[in-house]
């Protein structure tokens, strides 16, 4: 527990159901597939530290449910979130065509600035795919967005859609872009660093100080 | 240990089941979930045996009773989290008493209600559990209020799949079994006591911590069935009046009514409209769905409207046919009474003149045969008469001794030729005229017979015209019928057909 970090960012992983963001969580923290998973009922929680450009981040990570009459109960989630990993189903295009809808939700909810990565997934199943890679780069170029084609099955490109998009929230704290102190902006400074500044929150969605034991 | 059919509470639990005959029928609709629900069906209890076979009978009878409630319950539909309690459900009975127990669980025991407005009753939970652990687990209570932890992050689940979903088969009948003897406040016993003997650690872990507490160890430590004993009891033993569950109700109620008036006004309104907007689009798209439904719904009855027309005149047209068919056919059937009738006439004329002619020819005959009778009558008489005679003659020749000699025993002719000869002379005349007479009556006789062989052939010959002509009626009786009988046919086919 007593990890010590520069930066808490709170991340999202939002998409319809069945695209396998629980999976995605899942490789990412355990890397493993997770064989035999649950559909996710309301939220589940995950984290890890990552050492992105020379700074220890920790992302705590909120996996939503992907059915639509949760949002009622995710839309809590959303406030505050740093970033999203926004992911559908490249043999779906059921749920790529809602993509426009969560990202609506993202912005609206969470912060305008909040940085999203979309992660075509179950890029193993490439035979059975209904969505070009171009077609949903153009989407995510159209609509600012990173874009990567992901699989939870065999690990590929799930590391870095979540560190791609932390160091695009560094950078964006470099440039100033971001500001960390602002409420709701999803980011915290760790004990590592200006601990002084960091203001205790009593906001739901904000996270907890980071044990310093 | 989870491969068997828990057949005892089967018996227990179905005897909640409500009686829904209907469920059949409503398997056939279709729901809008459809692909929602087949997504989910094989991620629930993926590695238990009964439903872990994608197409296997626990996945199919699964999608059937999700399905079914679905329609059953279109307010609420299929809602993720309901399948983890039907397989529970499913594990101990059929499909039928399954999908009555689930609707009876989400009805009378309350359970839909945490899915309705958005969750609403869900939230209200949440905030009746924390202020129980304030009351029964302050230290925890405080411990989770410090690292910011808050019971939708972890009881979601718990309260939405009836504790179904995370843990031990055995442990989860167990609280099945406890909710449909106590009801839904069940959930905080069970929830209570899950927090209280997870108490010692959970106080030492940060938010961090206590989620991956709740996600990892929690479900773990009921593998052992001692320790789900041992919870269950715990449960059991705290009670909780419903009282005290009203009173936190309404404390929430007047919480979030607080809450929405301190709300700035602006971010209230731009919430409001928001909402709003999202309704108004929503309803615009299902205005759009229903105009397009009522306009090509129109077209189809104008098409239908049509064709039944076209088919209506049609069918007039058949019928005024088949009336004039109906009216020539009537015509016809006259004309061939008619007909039979006059035959008829002709027939009993003819008759009548035979059978006079038959009479007349039978008193020829009659008479014929009198005459005949007569005749042979009076020969008999003479004959008599003439015997009677020549004895009178031979009884004088007797008498008489010259001429005895005639009449000797030697030769009886020999004297009698004499006699003859006086005799002859009267005989012979009489002969004469009884031969005439006779010869003349065996003429007369020849005639007679001759006219009766040719009365008998006139009698066949009008016999046999007779029959002819009866041949005749009785075929133009038949042409007639049928021809009748054929054309009412039709005539009545096509009405039958035209009322159809």
């Amino acid at each position: 527990m007593a990890e010590t970090y520069d930066f808490l960012f709170k991340f999202l992983v939002i998409g319809s159901a069945g695209t396998g963001k629980s999976c995605l969580l899942h490789q990412f923290i355990e890397n493993k597939f997770k064989q035999d998973s649950n559909h996710t009922i309301g939220v589940e929680f995950g984290s890890r530290v990552v050492n992105v450009g020379g700074k220890t981040v920790k992302l705590q990570i909120w996996d939503t449910a992907g059915q639509e009459r949760f949002r009622s109960v995710t839309r809590s989630y959303y406030r505050g979130a740093a970033g999203a990993l926004l992911v559908y189903d490249i043999t779906s295009r059921e749920t790529y065509n809602s993509l426009a809808a969560w990202l609506t939700d993202a912005r609206t909810l969470a912060s305008p600035n909040i940085v999203v990565i979309l992660c075509g997934n179950k890029k193993d199943l490439d035979p059975e795919r209904e969505v070009t890679f171009l077609e949903a780069s153009r989407f995510a170029q159209e609509n600012e967005l990173m874009f990567l084609e992901t699989s939870a099955l065999t690990g590929e490109n799930v590391e870095e859609a979540f560190l791609k998009c932390a160091r695009t929230i560094l950078n964006k704290i470099d440039s100033g872009e971001l500001d960390p102190e602002r409420m709701g902006s999803g980011i915290q400074y760790g004990d590592a660093s200006l601990r002084q500044l960091r203001q205790p929150r009593s906001a739901q969605a904000v996270a907890p100080q980071p044990c310093g034991c | 240990m989870q491969n068997y059919r828990h057949s005892s509470r089967s018996c227990r639990w179905h005897v909640n089941k409500t009686n829904l005959c209907t469920r059949e029928a409503r398997h056939s609709l279709e729901s809008p979930q459809d692909s929602a629900i087949t997504r989910d069906i094989n991620r629930t209890f993926p590695a238990h045996d009964y439903f872990k076979d994608t197409g296997g009978d626990g996945q199919d009878s699964l999608y059937k009773i999700c399905k079914a409630y679905s329609v059953y319950d279109e307010e609420i539909g299929y809602c993720q989290g309901q399948s983890f309690l039907a397989a529970v459900l499913l594990l101990h009975m059929p499909e039928e008493q399954a999908f009555s127990v689930l609707v009876k669980i989400m009805f009378d025991y309350g359970l839909r209600e945490l899915f309705k407005q958005n969750f609403e009753d869900l939230h209200c939970k949440f905030y009746q559990l924390e202020r129980l652990m304030q009351e029964y687990i302050p230290d925890l209570y405080n411990h989770f209020l410090d690292i910011s932890l808050e019971a939708h992050m972890y009881a979601s689940q718990w309260f939405l799949t009836l504790f179904t979903a995370k843990f031990p088969l055995y442990m989860v009948f167990h609280i099945i079994d406890l909710l449909l003897c106590e009801g839904i406040s069940v959930i905080f016993n069970v929830a209570l006591g899950l927090l209280k003997t997870s108490k010692d650690d959970l106080l030492l872990t940060d938010f961090e911590g206590a989620l991956k507490f709740f996600r990892v160890q929690l479900p773990k430590r009921y593998r052992s069935e001692e320790n789900a004993k041992k919870l269950m009891e715990l449960a059991c033993s705290m009670k909780i009046s419903q009282k005290k569950l009203k009173k936190y109700e309404k404390e929430y109620h007047t919480m979030r009514e607080q809450q929405a008036q301190q709300e700035d006004p602006i971010e209230r309104f731009e919430r409001e409209n928001r909402r709003l907007q999202e309704a108004n689009m929503r309803l615009e798209q299902e205005n759009d769905d229903l105009a397009h439904e009522l306009v090509t719904s129109k077209i189809a009855l104008r098409k239908d409207l049509d064709n039944a027309e076209e088919k209506a005149d049609a069918l007039n047209k058949e019928l005024l046919m088949t009336k004039q068919k109906l009216i020539d056919a009537e015509e016809e059937k006259r004309r061939l009474e008619d007909e039979s009738a006059q035959l008829k006439e002709m027939c009993r004329r003819e008759l009548d003149k035979a059978e006079s002619e038959i009479r007349k020819n039978s008193s020829i005959i009659g008479d014929y045969k009198q005459i005949c009778s007569q005749l042979s009558e009076r020969l008999e008489k003479q004959q008599t008469a003439n015997k009677v005679e020549i004895e009178k003659i031979r009884q004088k020749v007797d008498d008489c001794e010259r001429c005895r000699g005639f009449f000797n025993k030697e030769g009886r002719i020999k004297g009698m030729s004499s006699a003859k000869e006086v005799l002859d002379e009267d005989t012979d005349e009489e002969k004469e005229t009884l031969k005439n007479q006779l010869r003349e009556m065996e003429l007369e006789l020849a005639q007679t017979k001759l006219q009766l062989v040719e009365a008998e052939c006139k009698i066949q010959d009008l016999e046999h015209h007779l029959g002819l002509a009866l041949n005749e009626v009785q075929a133009a009786k038949k042409t007639w019928f049928n021809r009748t009988l054929s054309s009412i046919k039709t005539a009545t086919g096509v009405q039958g057909k035209e009322t159809c």
